[in-house]
């Protein structure tokens, strides 16, 4: 999960943790407990978030899958229950609950904790994943007992209201943005064997936090139309590229698609039209990685460009 | 002996010549399998291939024999070396009453061997590996009639079967295929021959003549392994050839002789359209001399050359079809083998180019030959 913020992004945690209303009434103290997964440091405040979410679905927007905050970025009851900087690599915060009401509490108990970055930057934060380093509320009560629950449910919210604009080719991480692109491969003779196939491209840079950008290109399994952006892709990339930013960043990003366009080029219709093309997805790999969007221009020398080179099957012996 | 020569034998069992030119026509043009012929320039005249040898046959008789080669074809400044060992014929005769002869053979008449890394044919970003293995193979029978022991002709009627593998690769970075293309061709076809010779002590002649050949060739693709194309079939008309030698023997351990055969290549026709411009007409001459220093040794040497029948492929981007020059210096010794028959060793250095793509290579026959009449036949052609 990340946490922090800067000119165009802002990324925001939630926790939720399996506690019922009664929970914290007989508590002397709780304390929260945070693992960091890289070396940043980062200061925060946390509030009780007021709507309930869903982790599978909660975004930026929307708090489930139908369901939009009242205020994008997460609803929450404006009670600082913790301030903290997380600067080693765990952190044990003392959460202040007095001046939650029973509202609030109840909002606590029930949707969890709204994480607010107070730094410009970025930090990532162990989520759920791994149980020795997952969120952890610990629970004290009278007679030095304790209670140590792990989140039950985490995500990250990023801002994308700052990152939108006049329509482009984005291919971005943290926020997922994927290009699709189409090329009309039907003029290829069917028997061809395909020697060189990659899509080139200069990538318009907007935005990385790191010197490595890592994307591949994934084949859709059904036609762009009409499902749009919700058009079903293969789940395996068919290339991937590291792409190193130069000093210049006008280098061109080559991805070998020479398997994919001998996939397409295979399969016909009837009429020879290559009937698996339905274009290709240029996308983040994986798109949870470091935030970096780029635009991909659609004309002009940068644009994508397929460059391919076939070759037919040998000629019989005696045409040689 | 006996064991050391059948050992041989069956060692070379698995070996044949190949070339790099290979993947043209029908390949390349077997020269008669028979060492002692091998070693006096390969003359089709006086190979087991012209029925009308047959002048002398006391006893039944055979002959084995298998080929050793190996060639280093040099193109664009990279030297390859290929070499297989396979058996190359067999032939056998029989005497039947009033001069009647009836024989029997197996050649290899067209080599479809190769395995050619293709440099020329390729493209920076990728190559072809090339490989392929068959041939055409002649089941052989004829019948001759010897004349008043001095004189022979004969027909001979000839199956001609086979097959072909290729496997076309293509390669690009790191060593990786991207796909093969295969290319399988099934041949077949009936030919016919007529043969003459005279021998006498001091002179012989002989010639050979086969008409036009019907072949059918059915070719199938299957590109990258899965689309498998139509089925084609050819209708091959392969144009005559005419072989003639002479030899002499000036005194009576020597004998030189000379042959020469004609192919008018250049009228090759597929599905009745000629296809002069990508085959050549052959004249392919020949000469050797045998030596006897004692009565249980031969020592031979010959020389052959010719432009082989299909044209090649120079480097892109000339489009223009060039000939190969082949030229072959032949060599080899014959022994006797006791209780058994000869054994005889041909060997053969090849020097090929078409200006672009060189090749030298070697070829070794070894001829088993049975029964003690072949001890005779050091001293006369045929059987």
């Amino acid at each position: 999960m990340y946490l922090g913020r800067d000119d165009f992004y802002q990324s925001r945690m939630l926790l939720r943790f399996p506690l019922n209303d009664s929970a914290l009434d007989t508590t002397t103290a709780v304390q929260l407990i945070l693992h960091r997964a890289d070396s940043a440091a980062m200061s925060f405040v946390c509030r009780p978030c007021s709507t309930d979410w869903n982790t599978d679905a909660v975004t930026w927007r929307l708090a489930d899958s139908v369901t939009h905050w009242f205020t994008p970025g997460g609803d929450y009851w404006k009670v600082d229950v913790g301030t903290g900087r997380l600067e080693s690599d765990s952190l044990v915060l003392d959460l202040d609950l007095s001046e939650l009401d029973s509202a609030a509490r109840h909002a606590f108990t029930s949707f969890g904790l709204l994480f607010f970055p107070q730094d410009t930057g970025f930090i990532a934060v162990h989520s759920g994943v791994s149980q020795a380093t997952a969120p952890r509320l610990k629970l004290n009560f009278p007679n030095n007992k304790s209670l140590t629950l792990n989140a039950s449910d985490d995500a990250h919210l990023v801002d994308t209201v700052r990152v939108g604009g006049a329509p482009a080719l984005t291919v971005g991480s943290g926020v997922a943005f994927r290009t699709w692109l189409y090329f009309g491969l039907d003029s290829i003779p069917r028997e061809a064997t395909i020697a060189k196939a990659e899509l080139k491209f200069r990538p318009d840079i907007k935005y990385r936090r790191s010197d490595t950008l890592r994307f591949g290109v994934h084949r859709l399994t059904e036609p762009y139309n009409p499902k749009g952006k919700n058009a079903n892709f293969s789940s395996s990339s068919y290339a991937t590229l590291s792409y190193v930013v130069s000093a210049d960043s006008d280098s061109v990003a080559v991805l070998d698609l020479r398997s994919l366009v001998q996939f397409w080029s295979n399969y016909r219709d009837s009429l020879g039209a290559c009937d698996s093309n339905f274009g290709l997805l240029v996308m983040a790999e994986p798109e949870y990685s470091l935030q970096f969007r780029f635009n991909i221009r659609p004309a002009g020398p940068a644009a994508p460009v397929l460059d391919l080179l076939y070759v037919l099957p040998p000629k019989d012996r005696f045409f040689r | 002996m006996r064991l050391i020569a059948v050992g041989l034998a069956l060692v070379l069992a698995f070996a044949s010549g190949q070339s790099f030119f290979n993947t043209h026509g029908l390949g390349e043009l077997v020269p008669p399998a028979d060492a002692r012929n091998t070693s006096l320039g390969s003359s089709f005249a006086f190979s087991y291939q012209n029925p009308g040898m047959l002048v002398s046959l006391p006893q039944v008789s055979f002959v084995v024999t298998s080929l050793g080669a190996g060639m280093v074809g040099t193109e664009s400044g990279t030297s390859r070396f290929i070499g297989t060992v396979r058996p190359s014929g067999f032939t056998g005769a029989v005497p039947l009453p009033v001069g009647f002869r009836l024989s029997l053979g197996l050649d290899n008449v067209f080599n479809q061997d190769y395995d050619v890394w293709s440099d020329t044919a390729s493209d920076s970003s990728y190559r072809y590996h090339v490989t392929g293995r068959g041939g055409v193979y002649g089941l052989r029978t004829g019948l001759s009639w010897s004349l008043f022991n001095f004189a022979c002709v004969g027909v001979g009627y000839t199956r001609l079967l086979g097959g072909s593998r290729e496997d076309w690769r293509f390669e690009v970075g790191n060593g990786q295929y991207v796909s093969t293309d295969t290319i399988e061709l099934d041949c077949s076809g009936n030919a016919l021959c007529a043969g003459l010779s005279v021998q006498t002590g001091r002179f012989s002649v002989a010639a050979l003549y086969e008409p036009a050949v019907n072949l059918t060739a059915v070719s199938t693709r299957r590109v990258h392994g899965i689309i498998k194309d139509s089925t084609k079939t050819y209708q091959l008309g392969l144009p005559y050839s005419l072989s003639g030698g002479v030899g002499f023997r000036p005194f009576e351990r020597a004998e030189l002789t000379l042959g020469a055969e004609y192919r008018p290549w250049s009228g090759l026709s597929i599905n009745d359209t000629v296809f002069s411009s990508s085959y050549n007409n052959v004249l392919r001459l020949s000469g050797g001399f045998e030596f006897l220093p004692t009565e249980k040794l031969a020592l031979r040497i010959g020389y052959s050359r010719q432009q082989p029948y299909f044209l090649s492929h120079p480097p892109e981007p000339i489009l223009e079809l060039v000939p190969i020059s082949e030229q072959v210096v032949h060599f080899g010794a014959g022994i006797p083998v006791p209780q058994f028959g000869s054994l005889n060793l041909g060997a053969e250095v090849i020097f090929r180019t078409n200006g672009y793509l060189k090749e030298t290579g070697g070829r070794l026959s070894l001829s088993l030959a049975y029964h003690e009449a072949w001890l005779k036949r050091t001293r006369r052609w045929g059987y």
